[in-house]
């Protein structure tokens, strides 16, 4: 089983970063559009947008176009391949509303129609399987939304990348990578971590699909604490599943207690949990998240072998 | 079935309870609204989720539903914030609603008391009052109808008109599946002992995520949700691959959904080639407002039937009252500790 997974994703995002940055205006409305395994590139990079501006990004995952992407929103559109289906669709509904287009891909369908209409056009390494691409995409995002006015998030990036290379050279084939890939291994793994995380937990869910072809579950915290920890600890089927439950320190105090809390609750019931602890900003608790994910990932392709 | 709970009783008044708060009228003081923040948790945010999914082709400004104590950094003085929080102690909102005061941004609560009442009674805001004795999430009709009122006065009524031309008809709803044998019966007795996964549109997700939370607090049984783009891209091997009993694979969509090239049929079709089983429920109406409150209906009514059908109470979430509690007092320990570190000079000046 080939991993699919690529252990260089720092020296893809730092590559990509070194390309020259244009600044064009300053948007106050982003709408995303990503697909398919660019949905993990886009929200990790989000999340420092999300804390650190006042521009509104708001992702969609399907082909609706709401009414207010007007001509002042600004529409991104990401997809590796550049295949989706609902691409065409997508596109002429959001060129007949004005708004200014940018597309990030490494080719297919929306290259083509992104060249064609001259749009703003960030291409990426092709012949990649779409998860060994997150790394240039991830860099692909980082300046074009610096570019759009998200002012230092490059900067940002550009000083996280040594502490990333760090915790992939200590994680990738580490003992604590192999030891999570025997954990999730034995049962139905489910995955939670904080909506700020989300890139994280659907790196986790995607790959164990897709790769390794088990069923994953994901869910987020602090909305855990409102329903589903009701059923965790009253269905007998919990046993039927492994919770990964990935902390980290946040810029919420209550957050950060609600977790510990959380997890104080949890371990007095009868319940299979790995608790993973991810220390950094914003962007590199999500990219780290993501390099545990491949890590994990890649020794259990090893194991499926 | 064992006899009617109290739960049963709040989900019948669902629809009455849209109608006493839709027309609500609110003043926004002639606020120009850019955009709209709702802060909720739980049930609120789900009850939110339903609104917003419905105003995508109405509404020309962005609405977003905030689950986390730290709001985005876009929300300011052209922003309308809504805290949604029924006790009006939910912590994590009550944080929302501090931090969006802090950016100056005007706020309306829908609550019915708590902390929050005292703050937004103290700051000068609205507050939109449901009554007290219900659990939070069978609230739902009165956070969906003063949503509903807000979104209208801030411009954009075609989600209140839509809804309220279709509550007749929900209420009809509503009624069939209080009838021994209704399909919500049916569907009860069918999912209890197993795990449901509940798979939608991105436009269903507020009905995903509804009846995932129902499953969880109302019968007690764990419940995943899924996007069925994720299933169509990655979850069918797995899902081929998958022997296990447990899981039940659940499509939930809009009767409008199964067209031949739909995205719906497309994997259900190449479910039915794996002969992996799975069910798909189409729900009818004549608009998009009335599938999804039917589902919303169903969904509510499955998940209280099962917990009867256990024998237990739906509305006792025993373990969310120990969880607040600990983070309360957590929360009390820390400040607590802060200060003594103060008073010894640990922590600077």
């Amino acid at each position: 089983m080939k991993s699919q997974v690529s252990r260089n994703l720092p020296e893809q995002i730092e590559e990509t970063l070194q390309k020259p940055v244009t600044k064009i205006y300053e948007s106050t409305l982003i709408c995303i559009y990503n697909f398919e395994a660019s949905n993990v590139a886009a929200d990790s990079i989000s999340s420092f947008v999300y804390k650190n501006t006042k521009i509104q990004i708001h992702t969609i995952v399907d082909k609706s176009v709401p009414e207010w992407i007007t001509p002042s929103a600004d529409v991104i559109i990401m997809s590796y391949r550049g295949v989706n289906r609902y691409i065409e669709s997508i596109y002429s509904k959001v060129k007949s509303r004005g708004s200014k287009i940018h597309c990030i891909t490494s080719g297919g369908k929306l290259r083509e129609i992104c060249e064609k209409n001259s749009d703003d056009l960030y291409l990426i390494p092709e012949n990649l399987t779409p998860f060994e691409a997150t790394g240039y995409e991830m860099g692909a995002l980082v300046n074009l939304y610096e570019s759009i006015g998200a002012t230092s998030i490059k900067d940002a990036m550009i000083s996280i990348l040594p502490r990333l290379k760090e915790y992939r050279d200590l994680i990738w084939d580490s003992e604590y990578a192999w030891k999570l890939a025997m954990r999730v291994n034995g049962a139905i793994p489910v995955i939670y971590c904080s909506g700020e995380l989300r890139a994280v937990h659907k790196r986790w869910k995607m790959l164990l699909n897709s790769i390794v072809n088990k069923l994953a579950f994901s869910g987020e915290f602090p909305e855990f604490d409102h329903n589903e920890i009701v059923s965790w600890t009253e269905d007998k089927d919990s046993r039927e599943f492994i919770m990964l439950i990935i902390k980290s320190e946040s810029e919420s105090e209550l957050l950060d207690k609600i977790f510990d809390s959380a997890i104080k609750v949890l371990s007095k019931y009868k319940l299979d949990i790995e608790v993973i602890d991810i220390d950094g900003t914003i962007m590199e608790r999500s990219i780290k998240g993501i390099i545990l994910a491949d890590a994990v990932i890649n020794r259990l392709s090893e194991v499926n072998t | 079935m064992t006899e009617q709970t109290q739960a049963r009783i709040r989900l019948h008044n669902f629809i009455e309870d849209i109608e006493r708060s839709i027309d609500t009228p609110i003043d926004l003081k002639g606020m120009e609204v850019k955009s709209i923040m709702i802060g909720a948790m739980g049930g609120s945010a789900i009850s939110s989720n339903i609104v917003v999914s419905c105003c995508a082709d109405c509404a020309k400004i962005p609405i977003s539903i905030i689950r986390s104590p730290v709001i985005p950094g876009w929300v300011g003085p052209d922003t309308l914030t809504v805290i949604s929080t029924y006790s009006g102690n939910t912590d994590e909102t009550l944080e929302m609603y501090k931090r969006a005061k802090a950016v100056k941004s005007p706020i309306i609560v829908i609550t019915s008391g708590g902390k929050v009442e005292g703050m937004a009674e103290s700051d000068g805001y609205p507050i939109l009052k449901i009554p007290t004795g219900y659990q939070p999430r069978y609230s739902s009709g009165y956070m969906i109808g003063y949503l509903a009122a807000i979104i209208a006065a801030s411009g954009y009524p075609a989600f209140s008109n839509n809804l309220k031309s279709c509550l007749d008809s929900l209420r009809s709803y509503r009624n069939y599946m209080e009838v021994q044998g209704s399909l919500a019966y049916l569907l009860a007795d069918k999912y209890k002992d197993c795990v449901p996964v509940i798979c939608t549109e991105s436009k269903f997700k507020s009905i995903a995520l509804r009846w995932k939370s129902q499953f969880n607090e109302n019968s007690k049984t764990i419940c995943f949700d899924s996007a069925l783009s994720e299933l169509d891209d990655f979850e069918k091997a797995p899902w081929a691959n998958y022997k296990g009993k447990k899981l039940t694979l659940i499509l939930i969509a809009g009767e409008d959904d199964m067209a031949d090239d739909s995205l719906l049929k497309r994997a259900a079709n190449n479910l039915e080639k794996m002969g992996f089983p799975f069910d798909l429920i189409a729900v009818g109406g004549n608009t998009r407002e009335e599938r999804l409150f039917r589902a919303w209906i169903l969904g509510d009514y499955v998940t209280v039937y099962m917990a009867e059908h256990y024998g237990i109470d739906p509305e006792i979430t025993t373990v969310i009252t120990e969880l607040k509690k600990r983070i309360r007092g957590e929360i009390r320990v820390r400040i607590i500790q802060s200060a003594s570190r103060r008073r010894d000079g640990q922590i600077g000046a």
